[in-house]
């Protein structure tokens, strides 16, 4: 399996190129960017291009694409007119007309939301579809930090809100991920976001989902306070709580009218670290292309998450 | 006076611009806007510039009467110190004496570790320095002589555990201080050597009025606080706090035995442990096959263990599914009981009792106390808490 990379940036050089150089029957063909990256196309034995109006690239299978999300629209679309299949890092677009568009192009697409590969995330997902505690009431989710050392550089894009997408995109876009894959009716009832020299800095947001069993989820993403990330799952009688951010969450249950806690023992088979998450995401993709099964390039890129995103801005918006 | 703080969105920086910021024109200054984003929301005038950089510094330091260093960089992968890292946390040294005002005050917060495994032991092996103390002690003495060179009066603070409400170690300690009984593997009356940002503040405020002659100084609460002191002002009321430093004594003698093998038992431990060192002395240019190399091993480790999990499933996943059911289930049950206050005292498979009595110990317990020189006259830090008003909205509501 051939694979081009679009771009050369801290998740490309610490994540995507030491697992694919590990993984059986991959090579890296081509690394480019707008900066030529020689160094570091050397480093994998690929061919290094600058990226201009005029590169053109060899031919390869997977073509994976992590420019910023307000740089990589047009790669997206060029791309996806070739006929490659496509891993795109995440959030897949800024808005959802592009999103669209883009899927009308192609339904060779990925989207790099790995968290649905945690154990975390499949646990929960067999707690709530086993319905043994119960129809749920309410969700509560909290998530963020104030940030610290950035450990980035003055011109790294993450400090352009036009290129990052700022936090709804760049990080809450995972949360949003999740929920998707749990609910499959969930919509944005109102939302209030605290800006900052264009960031969003704090969100909050009222979700519902509808269906079978219909309840409000209550989300905040902060970046001016000091939180403990987790997410509350009120059943019946019962309340469920774990942090959705790292693969293997203890699972804390306790009954409505006590303190008392107790771990919830699981049997994990999936992701238990972030290393490992990134193989299934890349593992799964790879096993579709050879088993030729047609994509669902809704599901892939995660459209609902890019709908949650567009509402919570549009809803959200600076009056 | 106009006080510049470098690296003011690190822990200690962006406490310490709440701190300061009624008693000097304090200037925070980050390196990217992301960094100044918690700072500005709160109306500080930051400014943002790349201190390692010569022009920025040049623009941003030159109306400065004094300085803190509160930046320290480390390849972001590695955590470690590269030659690139080392390289900036030097420029940034070297660009503040050169650019700050004539005369201006400078301050750099350096570490314990500094004064090598006579105080903290288990860290040097056959006199094998980690990066981290390497690269403070070099620091420390290329800001003596900078300072010399440029006019300039620099304060440079060796200090250990520093505690305060944006600092992670608070929180940690909290949290482990909470259950209904702690172990503690400390001896009660052991000289911690933590030091509080309130009392960071008052040292810096004292050298700002000329009272201390610039050099090295070790930092500690005032008067040096045991650790007692430390976990009766953090744990809960109703926590009870047993010490057990027999079990220290126990672990000191072990970690001291450990410690003569050395350089050999740290060979061994890991790979990362081995190649980490090399990223320190190793030349930029064979920084990207070093970082590959972690990497890579770092990814098939991940991945054959992910590999033995999938394979070992294929046969039992139907039947993992079914006792993980199973296990849903009878803690399901078990819940029904204890709401209709039914409390069995036999715990099913599907649940574990969260521990009432935890242990705590920390690295920190074996440091011996750290030596002099201090600040004299410093004001006592229990009292600066209990006075300090001032909301600062770091936590949740």
């Amino acid at each position: 399996m051939n694979i081009g990379i679009i771009g050369s940036g801290n998740i490309t050089s610490s994540v995507h190129l030491p697992l694919l150089s590990c993984m059986d029957k991959v090579n890296i063909k081509f690394i480019a960017d707008r900066k030529n990256p020689k160094t570091l196309a050397k480093l994998y034995n690929a061919k290094s291009i600058e990226l201009n109006e005029q590169s053109s690239f060899p031919d390869c299978d997977i073509i994976l694409i992590t420019l910023p999300v307000g740089a990589r629209k047009n790669y997206l679309q060029k791309f996806a007119e070739y006929g490659s299949y496509i891993f795109s890092e995440k959030p897949f677009t800024m808005d959802m007309k592009t999103h669209e568009d883009l899927l009308q192009l192609s339904d060779k697409f990925t989207c790099n939301y790995e968290r649905i590969f945690y154990n975390t995330t499949r646990n929960i997902k067999n707690i709530i579809s086993s319905e043994i505690f119960g129809k749920i009431q309410k969700i509560s989710i909290v998530e963020g930090g104030i940030h610290g050392k950035t450990g980035i550089t003055k011109n790294s894009y993450i400090n352009d809100p036009k290129l990052s997408g700022g936090f709804l995109h760049e990080s809450a876009s995972h949360t949003f991920n999740q929920l998707s894959f749990l609910f499959e009716n969930i919509t944005v009832n109102s939302a209030n976001i605290l800006w900052q020299d264009n960031f969003d800095i704090e969100s909050n947001v009222f979700f519902d989902v509808t269906g079978k069993n219909s309840f409000p989820i209550d989300y905040k993403g902060t970046h001016i306070k000091h939180v403990q990330s987790k997410t509350s799952i009120f059943f019946e009688r019962t309340k469920i709580e774990f942090n959705h951010l790292i693969p293997d969450s203890t699972f804390l249950i306790s009954t409505l009218n006590s303190a008392k806690k107790f771990i919830l023992n699981q049997e994990n088979t999936f992701a238990s670290t972030f290393p490992q998450a990134y193989y299934l995401k890349w593992n799964d993709f790879i096993n579709k292309i050879y088993s030729s099964s047609k994509l669902n390039p809704e599901f892939e890129t995660s459209l609902p998450t890019t709908r949650i995103i567009s509402d919570i801005l549009e809803k959200g918006r600076r009056k | 006076m106009k006080l510049g703080l470098i690296g003011a969105n690190s822990n200690i920086g962006t406490e310490l611009s709440f701190l300061l910021k009624n008693d000097v024109n304090l200037i925070p200054i980050t390196r990217n806007k992301l960094g100044a984003l918690f700072l500005t929301y709160h109306k500080f005038p930051c400014r943002i510039f790349d201190i390692s950089k010569e022009n920025d510094a040049r623009e941003s330091l030159c109306d400065l009467d004094s300085v803190i260093i509160s930046s320290y960089a480390v390849d972001s992968y590695s955590g470690s110190q590269t030659r690139s890292s080392q390289k900036i946390n030097g420029d940034i040294i070297k660009n503040t004496t050169k650019f700050a005002k004539d005369n201006a005050t400078l301050f750099f917060f350096s570490t314990i570790r500094s004064f090598s495994n006579d105080i903290v032991p288990n860290t040097s092996n056959f006199g094998i320095k980690s990066s981290f103390e390497k690269e403070k002690i070099h620091l420390e003495k290329l800001l003596l002589s900078e300072s010399k060179k440029n006019n300039k009066r620099a304060f440079i603070f060796r200090m250990s555990q520093v505690f305060g409400e944006n600092q992670p170690r608070t929180n940690s300690f909290r949290k482990s201080l909470s259950s209904n009984k702690v172990q503690v593997q400390v001896s009660p009356e052991k000289k911690s050597n933590i030091v509080h940002t309130l009392t960071i503040k008052d040292a810096i405020m004292k050298c700002l009025e000329n009272q201390y002659s610039p050099g090295i100084y070790s930092l500690v609460n005032s008067p040096q606080w045991t650790w007692k002191n430390v976990i009766d002002y953090y744990k809960k009321p109703e926590t009870i706090i047993e010490y057990e430093s027999k079990i220290t004594q126990q672990n000191e003698i072990e970690s001291s035995d450990k410690n003569t093998n050395g350089l050999f038992w740290n060979l061994l431990k890991s790979n990362k442990k081995y190649i980490k060192p090399f990223l320190y002395y190793a030349s930029t240019k064979f920084e990207p096959q070093i970082k590959k190399k972690l990497a890579e091993k770092k990814m098939l480790n991940a991945i054959s263990s992910i590999k033995n999990s999938l394979e070992s499933q294929v046969d039992t996943n139907e039947k993992l599914k079914s006792l993980q059911t199973q296990r849903y289930e009878n803690a399901k049950a078990y819940l029904d009981e204890l709401i209709n206050n039914n409390e069995s005292d036999k715990i099913p498979e599907g649940l574990t009792k969260l521990k009432t009595t935890t242990n705590f110990n920390i690295e920190e317990f074996s440091f011996n106390s750290i030596p002099g020189p201090f600040l004299d006259g410093l004001n006592n830090t229990r009292k600066l808490l209990d006075n300090y008003s001032e909301n600062i909205s770091f936590n949740q509501s």
